[in-house]
């Protein structure tokens, strides 16, 4: 189908308590002849702090490859899941996060830690390279420079958060069965199953849905109909991070002369509508950037499965509705 | 290594027993779309017909009855209007309840055509022109060339002749007209906007024709661009908080107007009637004053913010009035 030919999946699940996402990219691994690699993967959350507002942090990511090292997932941490977790739980040995008020300390920093097994006692040899001097403190090691400021805080991950597995695809292209079965396969035989606050992301590419008539249906699926939308697809209700497009969109689109205008006039409209954000029922953020770092639309209200039928039935739901969308021009009545 | 759909689903959200009416004219949109023939989803269902699967949509019975019946879609929104309801669905549901009771319908099944669709020389014109490389840009340049009135009109030539097999004037994208001087010198859709009201025209586009002309005939206009505004506003260090202020201060709807706004009056070399907050705040903090200063001061103006305060006196400092004897530099 013209313009949703590719799709980027990700699928929030929890492991069976004592597992983690490890377990499950191991089991990948093994399934496609692959390996694996831990990384950091970066994310923000709001701080307790009001003066500092965002607290930015780092957390153990799984990279699993095939035989032939094409990627076939990442399995990384996801804040917003935290219902199904015992929170007074121990430290998950050897698994770490690192957090800081600016991304960039983490940047730099995720080039020298281990994010699985670093020793903790060589932890201030590889910091003294960079100028810092790391201060062990009971249950974290604070990293400051020679001025005594804070960097980062290097710390142990209680809490149970190596069970909560958002599993993203690399970019598929056409048939997106095979990989569903590989991986949800995977994540059946292992018994991992659906976070209380689960949700299912679908990411097509944006730049089909740079131009009037397609966005204007988009905008009018997700905000007009966002209420029946989300009951058509079986939104968790207790997903966190959703919302329908603000109303103000709904006038831009339904202006009289909104159909003749070009995209770059859409974009700045849109652009200043407050309310707009990222975590809406659909993220249209990256459509209306001019440079957007992924350049994709993301649909947000799908529920989180464990199963491989329902998310090919979901997946299969969403790209005729996403076809629908793009479709030149619609005579069809109801 | 398919996995059975019975044996793992975990579905904490069982959907509704059936489609409440948001979801039905959701559906009801989609289908417009020809969005219709879709598979069950697992825990919501946009497929309207029943599926093969154990996990079916119910719908209301009333509903299937009038599906089940020969009555078409325009029969229902035929008697949407003579029941007065809104919604055609609304009417399917009635014209189901009826049909079980065995009570009249005021009219046959099938006997209503559908209102003509617009599967005609414009509609296909409009769809030769969108399924070209053609845009709106192109169709602006030949509206001035063919002399139509608006650039709608040009679309439907453009698509009429695309699918006669002709060629068009211009290559899609080249730019031949006036528009190509009004857009190169940095001009926006905004500022057509901003152009029409300082105009008094109601057409956004019509200012945008006017506006090229004038700039073809040699004249400048009488705003300058949003663009140009904005590198002024940028440039004497005003920022986000002096819009807000700004256009309070102008009773304006939005702060991003009094930004355009502002930036054109700095451009023409007005002084506006603060300078920027930051510049202010700078100058309370290089005089020696302290963030206890600021509280001091915001509590003595009555102000409930200690930044509003340092804007306050950075402002009083550069107009040369002493602060109150409160604090000390």
């Amino acid at each position: 189908m013209a313009g949703i030919d590719r799709i980027g999946i990700e699928v929030e699940l929890i492991a069976p308590v004592g597992g983690s996402r490890r377990n499950l990219a191991d089991h990948l691994a093994a399934a496609c002849g692959g390996t694996v690699t831990q990384n950091w993967h970066l994310d923000s959350e709001p701080s307790a702090n009001k003066s500092v507002g965002v607290f930015h942090h780092m957390t153990p990511a799984f990279d699993v490859v095939d035989g032939a090292g094409r990627p076939v997932a990442r399995l990384v941490d996801d804040i917003t899941i935290r219902r199904d977790l015992d929170f007074d739980a121990a430290p998950h040995p050897g698994w770490s996060r690192v957090v800081s008020d600016d991304p960039r300390f983490l940047r730099m920093l995720s080039g020298f830690l281990a994010p699985c097994g670093p020793d903790l006692a060589a932890v201030d040899d590889i910091v003294a390279g960079l100028g810092l001097v790391a201060e062990h403190k009971e249950s974290a090691i604070r990293l400051v420079d020679d001025s005594g400021a804070s960097v980062a805080l290097l710390a142990h991950m209680p809490g149970e958060r190596q069970r909560v597995t958002e599993l993203i695809s690399p970019v598929i292209t056409g048939d997106r069965q095979p990989w569903i079965d590989l991986v949800m396969g995977a994540v059946a035989e292992l018994g991992f199953v659906v976070p209380h606050e689960g949700a299912t992301h679908l990411h097509y590419d944006a730049a089909p849905f740079r131009s009037a008539q397609p966005f204007r249906r988009l905008v009018t699926t997700f905000g007009e109909h966002a209420a029946g939308m989300r009951e058509l697809f079986g939104t968790n209700p207790n997903c966190v991070r959703i919302g329908r497009l603000p109303e103000a969109i709904d006038q831009i689109v339904n202006a009289t002369d909104f159909d003749e205008m070009p995209w770059s006039e859409i974009a700045d409209r849109i652009a200043p509508v407050e309310g707009l954000a990222k975590y809406l029922d659909v993220n249209i953020i990256n459509l209306i950037r001019s440079e957007p770092p992924i350049d994709t639309v993301e649909i947000r209200t799908l529920p989180s499965t464990a199963s491989a039928s329902d998310l090919a039935a979901m997946v299969n739901q969403v790209d005729a509705v996403m076809a629908g969308l793009l479709k030149p021009a619609a005579h069809a009545c109801a | 290594m398919r996995v059975s759909l019975h044996m793992t689903i975990n579905r904490p959200h069982p959907r509704p027993a059936s489609l409440s009416k948001k979801a039905a004219s959701a559906a009801a949109f989609l289908a417009t779309l020809g969005v219709t023939t879709l598979d069950a989803v697992p825990a919501g269902a946009l497929s309207l017909a029943p599926t093969t699967s154990n996990d079916t949509l119910e719908l209301p019975a009333e509903f299937n009855t009038y599906l089940e019946s020969d009555y078409t879609y325009y029969d229902a929104e035929a008697l949407a209007e003579i029941w007065g309801l809104d919604e055609v669905y609304d009417a399917k549901i009635k014209l189901g309840t009826l049909l079980q009771a065995g009570a009249d319908i005021p009219i046959e099944p099938g006997s209503t055509q559908p209102v003509p669709q617009p599967v005609d020389a414009t509609a296909l014109a409009l769809d030769a022109f969108w399924a070209s490389d053609y845009a709106y840009q192109d169709a602006l340049e030949l509206a001035e060339y063919w002399g139509l009135e608006n650039p709608y009109d040009a679309k439907i030539k453009m698509g009429t002749l695309l699918k006669a097999g002709y060629e068009l004037p211009i290559e899609p994208g080249e730019m031949v007209g006036p528009f190509t001087f009004y857009n190169e010198i940095g001009y926006t859709w905004g500022d057509a906007e901003d152009l029409a009201a300082y105009w008094g025209i109601e057409s956004t586009n019509d200012a945008k024709y006017k506006a090229a002309a004038l700039l073809e005939q040699g004249h400048q206009l009488p705003l300058f661009s949003r663009q140009v505004a904005l590198v002024n506003w940028e440039h004497y260090g005003y920022g986000w908080g002096d819009a807000v202020e700004l256009s309070e201060y102008w009773g304006l709807d939005h702060p991003n107007d009094a930004m355009f706004k502002a930036g054109r009056l700095l451009k023409a070399g007005t002084v506006l009637p603060n300078p920027p907050q930051a510049a202010s705040w700078q100058r309370f903090v290089d005089e020696g004053y302290t963030w206890a200063d600021s509280m001091t001061l915001a509590n003595y103006w009555g102000l409930e913010d200690e930044n509003d305060a340092k804007i306050k006196a950075g402002r009083l400092l550069k107009a040369g009035v002493e602060l109150p004897s409160v604090v000390d530099a």
